[in-house]
């Protein structure tokens, strides 16, 4: 649910369910997507990691 | 035929793709050994066919029974499986560094448990294509909406914590890209298992909340600290006890059936010791909780603690769980002599499993066995085959899972130089 449906309500029940679910997907796909964008920078720069095996 | 079995290695030779070092059995006998799991998965797709075309009478739920063992089951295996954000959390953010050959082992541990509890659970809600509508049109007076978010947020971050295992596999790893990605995600760890410890904090609490908050139900219902009953903590508390004795129960037995050594007896015997003090814990707790709603809450009720054990529900279930599985483990598993030991270590990890198993199967089933109306009587419940066809979701999964992560993943990274 997102602020702008019909059923949002600016009560506290709704700010601190969503807004610390929101805050948490962020902090993971936030980590993950600067994740990715640090892999693509390595390899541009030919740092690439190397299997131990 | 034993001319095409003779063959058979030139074709389908997998050795390239285990990890290094290590041993693993023939494609042939391999694929023998995954018609264990993909019978289970059969029967789990009759039951759950039957269900999603036929309804919810093809179980034995009823207007007494709202949950049954789908959730009894989901219940015990989230709280089994917190060995995977806690000892994520003890090895990345508290740097307990001893634990780390057995951390993969309790993530893959973790995810199967969280997916396979999701999967079955799409069963549970009937019409699994508007699963969504949990998230759109949330209650958030709701102790299962946070359960519903915080449960498939924290099966991304298991997958997330998984992807790295996947990715060092010895052939996927020469791709210069996953190997790169894998080495990245290895050094931000901290953040997806900080992550993992806040959303399985709420989610395992409030599994125990929902519980403490029903009252009209005086077998479950609990006073408690704000908004938060005394159910809440103790399944947390219950949850990081057991979790870490249900990892390294799974991986003796593979290392029993297996025949090789997987991880040193020392990082067994740390879990052990982290489960069994945790358990003390948990108990003392658990302990003061059971007479506090024996002698206290429930004669102010009007209620005597004779009112909610009946046959075959009767008092044997609260000295099993309490006693049998409960102290006795935790007393054991603090001894180091007992920790020592292969089998005495498994026995009181084994009993300790059980006893949150039983925990959530009386939380489930014996408080909605009582009757709270005048009228009403005293009922027991079995679950339909359908509904033990869905349950074998979780083993069949589980199984399947973990064997092809054995046999192809670097999941026990000590493996190598404990079997030369």
């Amino acid at each position: 649910m997102f602020p702008f449906a019909y059923e949002w309500i600016w009560d506290i029940g709704h700010i601190i369910f969503f807004g610390l679910f929101y805050g948490i997907l962020s902090v993971i796909f936030g980590t993950l997507t600067l994740t990715i964008l640090k892999t693509m920078l390595d390899l541009w720069a030919g740092h690439i990691h190397e299997p131990e095996h | 035929m034993r001319r095409w079995f003779d063959d058979l290695p030139k074709y389908a030779d997998d050795s390239s793709w285990w990890p290094k070092g290590t041993k693993r059995c023939r494609p042939e006998i391999f694929l023998i050994w995954l018609g264990l799991p993909l019978t289970l998965l059969a029967y789990f797709s009759v039951g759950a066919v039957l269900c999603l075309a036929l309804g919810l009478n093809q179980t034995n739920m009823n207007d007494y029974f709202a949950f049954g063992v789908w959730i009894v089951v989901d219940l015990a295996v989230i709280g089994l499986g917190a060995g995977a954000f806690f000892t994520s959390f003890l090895n990345y953010v508290v740097g307990k560094t001893e634990l780390k050959p057995i951390v993969n082992a309790a993530v893959l541990i973790g995810f199967i448990c969280y997916v396979g509890a999701i999967l079955m659970l799409g069963i549970d809600i009937g019409q699994p294509i508007r699963g969504w509508f949990g998230f759109w049109h949330a209650n958030v007076h709701s102790m299962l909406t946070e359960v519903m978010f915080c449960i498939t947020t924290y099966a991304i971050v298991l997958t997330i914590e998984l992807l790295p295992s996947v990715l060092d596999n010895r052939r996927i790893s020469r791709v210069p890209e996953f190997g790169t990605f894998s080495h990245n995600l290895h050094t931000i760890m901290i953040v997806f298992a900080a992550a993992g410890t806040f959303l399985s904090f709420f989610h395992q609490g409030s599994l125990g909340g929902m519980f403490g908050v029903l009252y009209a139900r005086p077998f479950a219902a609990r006073g408690g600290l704000g908004i938060w009953p005394w159910t809440f903590f103790l399944f947390i508390m219950s949850a990081i006890a057991v979790g870490p004795s249900f990892t390294t129960m799974v991986v003796m037995i593979t290392e029993k059936i297996s025949g090789r050594k997987l991880t040193k007896h020392s990082v067994k015997m740390l879990m052990g010791k982290i489960s069994g003090w945790l358990l003390v814990v948990y108990m003392v707790f658990k302990s003061a909780d059971t007479l506090w709603w024996a002698y206290v809450k429930l004669p102010a009720a009007g209620l005597t603690f004779d009112n909610m054990y009946h046959a075959p529900y009767g008092f044997w279930l609260l000295w099993v769980e309490i006693g049998l599985c409960g102290w006795l483990p935790a007393l054991m598993l603090v001894q180091e002599k007992i920790r020592a030991s292969y089998g005495w270590m498994f026995l009181a990890m084994l009993l300790a499993c059980i006893g949150i198993t039983l925990n959530r199967f009386v939380f489930t089933i014996q408080s909605l066995a009582l009757p709270v109306l005048p009228f009403e009587k005293f009922y027991s419940y079995l679950p339909s085959w359908q509904e033990w066809g869905i349950a074998s979701l979780v083993l069949g999964f589980g199984l399947l899972v973990f064997m092809l992560a054995y046999r192809y993943l670097p999941i026990f990274p000590q493996e190598p130089e404990l079997n030369d």
